[in-house]
């Protein structure tokens, strides 16, 4: 077989094993990478900074397992900065039915623990809530009956003092921080709620669809934005306390310069075939 | 230059919304049901032209949609089945345009004898799924042929529903491949897969997050509004050519609106004065 | 009126949703909350045929021997039996929290990690500079990778700025003309079916 040949038909078992290398060596070696901070991120930070005490955060987790990786450590560093400014939380999930109500548990409760906060004081999870454009529609001006009077749990809402002071986004919502990955999603959250009641709008999304989101931010409609697990690391790193999102950035270093290399190994081999189909 | 400086000034001066907005308006949405009402005409004027007889302009070539017939030739030579999907999204525009495909596709298989599976994610899209299919069967004059074992409803969640599509792409091997709707993270995984068992692809997707993908892993992709001409494509109707026409029609104003206001946004120094003004 | 009820049920409800978002008059809003309120009873109804569905055709598979048949029993066995146990303990209940947390949490996880082995060998094969735009597409997509992973900033500090302006310059300018485009053809396919151009969906032919 022609070198040209070896180089463009590598097994594919190979390319995933040297993938699998790549994502667990740097977990049982960590590097230690130094992460930068981008401009996107910071707009995330300076505008949870900039929220007076007692402010209400409004947070819709919309992510499923796949994604969790990612978008978890953002929800758990979005807590860990809002409990230190004493902000309220209020979290519901419109994607995931099954996982959502869960990984905001998973994500809010150990810190909130950490940081001596009550739940249905300082946050509440009021968990999966179907036909996301109705119910944010409803949610605008009876925040309630948007989220049919229960938490996660089935308990009455009015059983938590943090709820008393939630009966409208329009008037108690200080700003929305939406994690997403598809549809419902941002796209939900800024038309049907942010633009019309000028709330602002931020949060992260999976890397996929970060590239989709920058004309958004461009446009101000967005007010920053996390990208995938780099920005969770991001923003771990100005929260002060690095998590999971930090412990991903090596493994993603590997495993990018693995493709690379890969695209570089197919084009060499490309330009070998093409030279030597001109000889023939 | 200097005249749409001053237009720029007096929209800033303008008075307030709710001093010109009629009672029966939404906010802000006065300027956006004129647009509305401008595409209705578009679309209108070229339906009545289509109607009248008169000439409309057609088309251009789409060689996603030309690639159908080489598809199903393809998979008829190979006595492999075809697969299609709708897509993962519910009853929206998406969907329509993917269930007018799956119409043509259907006859087309009918008449060569070709095997058709079609996967629906959507429990509610499924009833109308085999509806068509069985529809396109009686039209093309093999009632006979149609099984409703082989339009299955597979599930609603993500995941399982690709999982249970890479199964079913081990197991019956099709030859071809489309996946035409609205697609989320599953579409690498779905594409990929079919070209590892050796499929012709052809792909449609209007999540802007996800359309790379296809372009990089099928052999055709159809991008962004090429979708919805389909059923205007292949049918050769000239009413559902007239609408074509007058959406792109109202894409060219839309493109004109956009130049005006960056000339604007240039001298005025900021778009500020014509949002709010559109915003009526 | 098999073929025309569809439509009208189509156009009626499709012109009350569309009139909302502009006007306001009469009791507009409160007939569409209605509306909403119905969709939400639909989807639940959905649920219930998408499992009727899934249990004939899984008998079906059984009951012919279709290839690999036993799957469909396995499958079977995962909607019957936990259909009751969240009947009985309830969605939050301790049996189906435990089947979400440690069966379907890390299959989904599992699934979705197939696409980062997918999308090396979709890169390894389709990323070659065959023609102009290829090239520019490979330039770009190393460029971002350089950008997005910690080793890039390392190896230079330039690369997260030239991966920050292709995200926010041209990206952004590409994406902003597909969804214009896309949005507008949503808009026209809507307006085709509202006015029952569009009827290959009612299963009654063009």
């Amino acid at each position: 077989m022609p070198l040209y040949e070896k180089l463009l038909k590598v097994d594919t078992r190979i390319i995933y094993v040297l993938v699998l290398l790549a994502m667990l060596i740097p977990m049982i070696k960590p590097m230690g990478l130094p992460i930068g901070v981008s401009e996107n991120t910071r707009k995330v930070y300076n505008l949870i900074e900039s929220l007076p005490e007692g402010s209400v955060i409004l947070v819709s987790h919309d992510t499923g397992p796949g994604n969790a990786p990612e978008l978890n450590p953002m929800l758990t560093a979005l807590a860990r900065q809002a409990f230190r400014k004493n902000l309220k939380i209020v979290a519901m999930c419109l994607f995931d039915q099954a996982n959502g109500p869960q990984f905001i548990q998973d994500s809010i409760e150990p810190v909130a623990q950490e940081m001596g906060k009550e739940y249905g004081k300082d946050w509440i999870n009021l968990g999966y809530k179907m036909q996301a454009q109705q119910t944010l529609k409803m949610m605008i001006d009876d925040f309630w009956k948007g989220a049919n009077n229960v938490d996660w749990s089935g308990k009455d809402l009015s059983q938590f003092p943090i709820m008393a002071n939630v009966k409208s986004i329009k008037k108690d919502v200080a700003v929305i921080f939406e994690t997403t990955v598809g549809t419902p999603g941002y796209a939900d959250w800024m038309t049907y709620v942010a633009e019309p009641t000028g709330k602002p709008l931020t949060g992260g999304a999976s890397l996929t669809m970060y590239s989709g989101v920058q004309q958004y931010i461009r446009s101000g409609q967005l007010k920053g934005f996390l990208g995938g697990m780099r920005g969770a690391a991001e923003y771990e790193k100005l929260v002060g306390k690095p998590g999971k999102g930090s412990a991903g950035m090596d493994s993603q270093s590997i495993g990018h310069l693995i493709v690379i290399g890969l695209i570089i190994i197919g084009n060499i081999g490309y330009y070998m075939q093409r030279k030597a189909a001109l000889k023939k | 230059m200097s005249s749409l400086y001053f237009l720029a000034a007096a929209a800033a001066k303008a008075p307030k919304p709710e001093d010109l907005t009629p009672k029966f308006w939404q906010p802000g949405m006065m300027w956006d049901s004129i647009f509305v009402l401008l595409l209705f005409l578009a679309i209108g004027i070229m339906i009545q032209r289509a109607r009248a007889g008169l000439p409309i302009p057609p088309i251009r070539k789409l060689a996603g949609l030309d690639a159908i017939d080489e598809a199903i030739g393809r998979a008829t030579e190979m006595g492999r089945p075809i697969h299609f999907s709708p897509g993962m999204s519910g009853f929206t525009a998406v969907t329509y345009a993917g269930l007018a495909v799956l119409s043509e596709v259907a006859k087309k298989a009918a008449q060569y004898d070709t095997r058709l599976l079609v996967t629906n994610r959507q429990a509610l899209v499924q009833p109308v799924a085999q509806e068509v299919v069985k529809q396109a069967y009686l039209e093309a004059g093999r009632p006979d042929a149609y099984n409703p074992d082989d339009v299955r409803y597979l599930s609603d969640a993500q995941f399982s529903y690709t999982t249970a599509v890479l199964g079913l792409y081990q197991r019956e091997k099709p030859a071809a491949n489309i996946l035409y709707g609205y697609w989320m993270a599953e579409s690498l995984i779905l594409a990929e897969a079919g070209s590892q068992i050796g499929a012709i692809q052809i792909g449609a997707n209007t999540n802007t997050f996800q359309i790379h993908f296809f372009i990089v892993t099928m052999d055709y992709v159809l991008i962004g509004e090429e979708m919805f001409a389909a059923a205007a494509y292949m049918s050769k109707e000239p009413v559902l050519t007239g609408t074509v026409v007058g959406q792109d029609m109202f894409k060219i104003a839309i493109g004109l609106l956009i130049v005006f206001g960056t000339i604007w946004a240039t001298v005025a120094g900021s778009s500020k004065g014509l949002v709010d003004f559109l915003l009526r | 009126m098999q073929k025309e009820l569809p439509l009208i049920i189509v156009f009626v409800s499709g012109i009350l949703v569309m009139l909302s978002k502009f006007f306001n008059f009469w009791r507009l809003p409160e007939l569409v909350a209605t509306l909403d309120k119905w969709s939400i009873v639909m989807s639940t109804f959905a649920m219930l045929m998408g499992i009727i569905e899934l249990t004939r055709l899984h008998v079906n598979n059984v009951r012919r021997r279709r290839i690999n048949w036993y799957y469909s029993i396995v499958t079977l066995l995962a909607i019957y039996l936990y259909l009751p146990v969240v009947l009985i303990q309830g969605p939050e209940g301790p049996s189906p929290k435990w089947i979400t947390t440690n069966v379907s949490q890390p299959i989904g996880s599992a699934i979705y990690a197939i696409l980062g082995f997918y999308i090396v060998s979709a890169a390894y094969r389709s990323f070659k500079a065959r023609n102009l735009e290829a090239s520019i597409l490979l330039v770009a997509a190393v460029l971002l990778m350089l950008g997005q992973a910690p080793i890039g900033e390392a190896i230079w500090s330039g690369f997260p700025k030239i991966s920050d302006w292709i995200l926010t310059v041209p990206n952004s300018a590409g994406m902003r003309g597909i969804n214009i485009g896309a949005y507008i053809g949503i808009f026209a396919t809507s307006i085709r079916v509202l006015l029952g151009l569009e009827r290959s969906w009612t299963g009654s032919g063009s």
